[in-house]
């Protein structure tokens, strides 16, 4: 955890937050798995609900942003007569080292898990990842 | 997880205030319940239930979770979904430095409000989300009385 503390800190994590009203917005933290491989760090996140064309994956001064939104909602015709899920959308931040090669960063989703791959280095630029 | 919120098209929280204590109160518990931020607790995926004069959709929340994993009935009135979300494979040479997702075996049992027409019953799953439409019995519809 010191690791990961270095090379990647959880920023939503130490604002402590775990939902987050952001205009017509109801943000959900979503939950996360790193891994380090000896080339990469793998992020998986959990978006249930998140269509595709709404994921954005942004990496700019040294901040690696996730945010989607989720759009099955009900229709107007219906009522909603019980519902656990309490946000229209997620985001998540984290804080990346020195050690991320900031021009190779992908991202590709399935099954409601969106899987970003950091790939070590030191270039240091900030740009907009495109889904697979 | 504490206090149940509908979701709903034109929904607003009343003020800030309630939804603020929500969360603080939903953080007090999940922290010395050691759960993982942001969800029910593990094996229980979260669910919504609407309804209109026709049917009764069912969304559940199950990400990560393939289609023939997943086990779907309906008996007595009693939808179940049960599976299993597999384990992500780890590479060699590596090591976790955050582990949050859940996975094993979910099971969730749903009363549902009304008679289904279980011969119509259809369910899709996209993007880790579950959609069970249960149309209601002829029976139960609504429908117009004439008077005489």
């Amino acid at each position: 955890m010191t690791r990961y503390n270095e090379v990647m800190t959880n920023r939503s994590q130490d604002q402590g937050l775990r939902t987050r009203t952001d205009a017509d917005q109801r943000l959900l933290v979503p939950a996360v798995d790193v891994i380090e491989t000896p080339e990469t760090y793998v992020l998986r996140l959990d978006i249930p609900g998140a269509a595709k064309e709404t994921i954005s994956v942004k990496l700019e001064g040294g901040v690696l942003q996730v945010r989607a939104s989720i759009t099955d909602t009900a229709r107007e015709s219906e009522t909603v007569l019980y519902s656990e899920m309490r946000g229209t959308g997620y985001e998540r931040e984290f804080s990346l080292g020195n050690g991320i090669d900031r021009e190779r960063v992908d991202a590709a989703y399935e099954h409601g898990v969106l899987t970003v791959t950091l790939h070590k280095s030191d270039a240091l630029k900030a740009r907009e990842i495109r889904i697979q | 997880m504490l206090i149940n919120f509908e979701r709903s098209p034109g929904y607003k929280p009343l003020f800030n205030g309630i939804y603020q204590f929500e969360q603080d109160v939903d953080r007090l518990f999940g922290t010395f319940m050691g759960d993982a931020p942001g969800y029910v607790p593990a094996g229980y995926p979260a669910i919504e239930l609407r309804t209109s004069n026709e049917e009764s959709v069912l969304v559940a929340e199950l990400p990560g979770v393939k289609k023939e994993d997943l086990k779907l009935s309906v008996e007595n009135g009693i939808l179940t979904l049960s599976g299993t979300r597999g384990e992500n494979p780890v590479p060699e040479n590596s090591q976790w430095l955050r582990n949050e997702l859940w996975h094993g075996a979910f099971s969730r049992a749903i009363d549902l409000p009304h008679d289904v027409n279980a011969e119509k019953i259809s369910a899709a799953l996209e993007n880790g989300l579950l959609r069970v439409q249960l149309p209601k019995a002829e029976a139960v519809r609504p429908r117009e009385i004439k008077i005489r």
